[in-house]
């Protein structure tokens, strides 16, 4: 990227995360929603797990508890919406502002996400070290340091994989024009089938057969078990490859979609 | 040297006919009748370099949609169309740098921030210097008289304010053609005067060439020396609006006030009576009858007052529009 470039996005950053902190209520707000995971889910398996000795399938309190925290943590700082507000843009006709302008769409989008986790980020922590407390409180994830740079890779990867994904049902609104049922199917299935509920090895097994098909488990369930357990190498070099295959993969569908996209737009509202 | 270049252009719009009612609404979810609409049919023009040309046609008549192909929001269904020298729906970033649209209906500034903010971010989107930006801004904020405003978050300013915000944003990056669709639409008059005197400024000093919409006569009689009318799509005429007055118009209007009671049978010789009332009159007199018209009344009736005026182009374009529908 040329330095006329960098500064063409720094500043679409910029502004846009001066457009958001006068929002800033609304990223807190959502940000304690994100929350609420931590507040509900490890306790309910606590205590199934303290009932069955301590130990199901691998995970026991101290992994649960990190791997609820760090769902909290991807929530609020990973995992991208862009599709709230594309479908709306392109809805409402805003979009055409886009278009005639010489930059990406998809990377002003991608800043504007970004800056709106920025404010996210900034409201979550004051959270962190209570989180942190519950965590040590718990028996930690110590054991986890050694694969702390595949840690990062996998969470650095999951980002493009749920955005891109997010995007694409963002671009469904040129075919829907209300892409409401396709925002709810996406929501529903990225947190079935990306473990947000519960890690597979605790659901039925059909639901991973599924998700290992899908690109939720590489956008969430997968950092989220590499931060909670000790993985084999193997299996981190297999989950980062299928991770790069499929930011490969919705890269190019993504394109498709958009360019098919663009010849649907049809601008109403304006 | 042609600017815009437009071959049979054609735009179909797809959409689905659903009766009202709840039985309606149950049946439409099984089946759905696909119907199109031809927003824009097979038209063809050309717009000259420093041209400014304006676009007639009631609602709905394509106006809109012929700018948004123009300006690359829009895919065409057929037809061609170059504007210097590029396909404007191809969307390559060295077309997008020399052109600008305004759209009086909506905006492109950033609701909840300044419009400086707006202005920076188009600065650096569209690569403009830094001098050349400091300079624009003051000279058309000195111009259009906002120099005090352009640090208030643009959800605080008046709709004449704000429309002269967006119209510096669109021209930062000094355009060299410019689409303006109703950009004078909901302003009171003074701010719609400004307005027009401004694009008639900045048409003369830069040589933009400029496609304007409007629904306001006065904006289309003080800026545009060519309109181009049209109605379901088509062109209806595409000329000078003094030869429109000429092709369409064949008499003046007389407006005449007596000093005394007038009987209407009086008055019928002289033209075709459209008001009459004992003391005033108001008649259509074919143009070449005029000047002997004027002076019979006038010598023989007891008249207080007469005026000589062109028809109105607004009731020459409503004639137009219904003789072709």
């Amino acid at each position: 990227m040329t330095d006329r470039n960098m500064r063409k996005y720094w500043t679409i950053f910029r502004v846009v995360l001066e457009n958001n902190l006068m929002y800033r209520g609304h990223a807190f707000v959502w940000m304690l929603f994100d929350l609420l995971w931590i507040g509900v889910f490890p306790f309910i398996w606590f205590f199934i797990i303290n009932a069955q000795g301590g130990e199901i399938q691998g995970w026991n309190n101290s992994a649960i508890i990190v791997y609820y925290v760090f769902m909290a943590v991807l929530s609020n700082i990973v995992l991208m919406h862009p599709e709230a507000h594309m479908a709306y843009e392109i809805y409402e006709g805003k979009f055409s502002n886009y278009v005639i302008k010489p930059h990406s769409y998809l990377l002003y989008v991608f800043l504007h996400e970004s800056a709106y986790k920025m404010v996210r980020f900034l409201a979550f922590i004051p959270f962190a070290v209570p989180l942190i407390w519950a965590i040590q409180h718990f028996g930690g994830s110590g054991a986890v340091l050694p694969q702390l740079p595949f840690i990062i890779l996998a969470t650095l990867l999951a980002m493009p994989i749920f955005f891109l994904v997010a995007a694409i049902i963002g671009m469904t609104c040129f075919w829907l024009e209300d892409s409401y049922a396709a925002r709810t199917i996406f929501w529903a299935s990225s947190g079935l089938f990306g473990g947000q509920y519960a890690p597979f090895e605790l659901m039925p097994p059909i639901l991973n057969t599924v998700a290992s098909a899908l690109p939720f488990k590489y956008a969430i369930y997968f950092p989220l078990r590499l931060i909670s357990q000790q993985v084999p190498r193997a299996e981190m070099l297999r989950g980062l490859g299928i991770q790069l295959v499929w930011i490969a993969a919705l890269f190019v569908l993504s394109s498709i979609i958009w360019k098919k996209g663009l010849k649907r737009y049809s601008a109403v509202g304006r | 040297m042609l600017i815009i270049e437009v071959k049979n252009l054609t735009k179909k719009y797809e959409y689905y006919k659903k009766a009202p009612g709840l039985l309606a609404s149950v049946k439409s979810l099984f089946h759905r009748e696909k119907l199109y609409t031809k927003a824009v049919d097979n038209i063809s023009f050309s717009v000259e370099e420093g041209e400014l040309v304006g676009f007639l046609g009631p609602n709905g008549a394509g106006k809109t949609t012929t700018l948004k192909m123009l300006s690359g929001i829009l895919y065409p269904t057929s037809g061609e169309a170059r504007v210097l020298g590029y396909t404007p729906w191809e969307r390559k970033k060295q077309y997008q740098k020399q052109f600008a649209i305004v759209m009086g209906q909506k905006n492109q500034l950033w609701w909840d921030l300044p419009a400086m903010d707006s202005f920076i971010l188009n600065k650096e989107i569209y690569e403009v210097p830094d001098a050349q930006f400091k300079q624009t801004v003051d000279e058309l904020a000195e111009l259009l008289e906002i120099k005090d405003i352009l640090d208030v978050q643009v959800r605080k300013l008046s709709l004449g304010q704000r429309m002269k915000c967006e119209l510096i944003a669109a021209l930062l990056h000094q355009p060299k053609v410019l689409f303006l669709d109703e950009p004078t639409i909901g302003l009171d008059v003074v701010s719609q005067q400004k307005m027009r005197e401004f694009i008639k400024t900045y048409n003369e000093q830069k040589k933009t060439t400029i496609l304007l919409t409007s629904h306001y006569m006065e904006d289309v009689e003080a800026l545009c020396k060519r309109i181009i009318i049209i109605d379901h799509g088509q062109i209806l005429y595409d000329g000078a609006l003094a030869d429109l007055m000429e092709k369409y118009v064949d008499h003046k209007v007389l407006t005449v006030t007596f000093t005394k009671a007038v009987e209407r049978g009086d008055l019928e010789k002289y033209g075709e009576i459209k008001e009459s009332a004992p003391f005033r009159a108001l008649l259509h007199i074919p143009k070449t009858e005029v000047k002997k018209s004027a002076a019979a009344i006038l010598t023989k009736l007891p008249v207080d007052d007469i005026l000589i005026d062109e028809v109105p182009v607004e009731e020459v374009i409503r004639k137009i529009f219904t003789a072709h529908r």
